[in-house]
């Protein structure tokens, strides 16, 4: 929808500056709430300290569960009531940096590359408590967002 | 090796990763398969993947690589998947939404097997 405008950029007309306006609001608070998910998540790495290698890394654990649950909170609970731009920078931006996939492949698999199956076991079953507890916080999130929704059921 | 200029460089990163991944999953609609999702999370645990096989072999400097993962933390993320299987689940369709979130992760943890091994053996003396 955002990216729609592209097409009709040459057009002039009033409702393409608006476009304009909306996306580059959009893009911003992306990357701001990019920004500040990036600096929680790596803050609460650092205060956590150094983790063994080979054992669930919890901190990432911890902020992919509270990621997920709180996300699955505000989907619940509807956030019509703010600009779509807030919206993106909390979602998208802040909670979408904050979490990370990339983080999960990494430590399942450099492990197991490098030292065969004991690692791969090991870091093979943070993957599924990840997965489990991820969906088990996003489920919490959504149930207990949508009892405070801001639409009456 | 921890210094203020070090941490605002991986944190901007992160800021910029989220914006690539704003433009990936405004590019790609979704359907009922979120493929840009797919693509973001993919392309983000094969990249870390490399960097890191690249970093064992002293191929990359360590400056380089965690810029690398902390573009990519921002870029991949867990919370979109985890809500849309949580709602497929609510909406009883409890294997689409548990397929998606087991898809995305076993699929990253692969790739970032395929990144590493290549980038190691290739970049390797």
């Amino acid at each position: 929808m955002l990216l729609s405008l592209t097409a009709e950029f040459s057009d002039g007309d009033t409702s393409t500056l608006t476009d304009v306006t909306a996306l580059s609001k959009s893009v911003l608070a992306v990357f701001l709430g990019g920004l500040l998910g990036s600096a929680a998540r790596i803050g609460i790495t650092l205060v956590a300290g150094r983790i063994d290698e080979y054992w669930w890394p919890y901190p990432i654990l911890f902020i992919n569960l509270f990621g997920s649950f709180a996300l699955g909170f505000l989907v619940g609970r509807g956030m019509g009531k703010l600009p779509a731009w807030l919206q993106l920078g909390i979602t998208t931006g802040f909670l979408g940096g904050f979490t990370t996939l990339s983080a999960i492949s990494l430590d399942v698999a450099v492990p197991a590359v490098r030292h065969g199956i004991g690692p791969l076991l090991v870091m093979g079953s943070y993957a599924v408590g990840s997965i489990v507890l991820g969906l088990v916080s996003a489920i919490l999130g959504l149930r207990l967002g949508s009892r405070h929704s801001e639409v009456a059921p | 090796m921890i210094d203020g200029w070090w941490l605002a460089a991986q944190i901007l990163a992160g800021g910029l990763g989220a914006v690539a991944r704003f433009g990936v999953m405004s590019i790609v609609r979704p359907g009922v398969w979120s493929w840009g999702l797919v693509a973001v999370n993919a392309a983000g645990s094969l990249v870390v993947g490399a960097a890191a096989g690249a970093f064992t072999v002293q191929a990359l400097d360590w400056t380089i690589v965690a810029l690398v993962l902390g573009f990519a933390a921002g870029f991949t993320t867990f919370s979109t998947l985890t809500v849309t299987a949580a709602q497929h689940i609510e909406r009883r369709e409890i294997r689409t939404g548990t397929i998606i979130v087991t898809s995305h992760v076993v699929v990253g943890i692969a790739l970032a097997a395929v990144g590493y091994i290549s980038t190691s053996m290739l970049l390797g003396a």
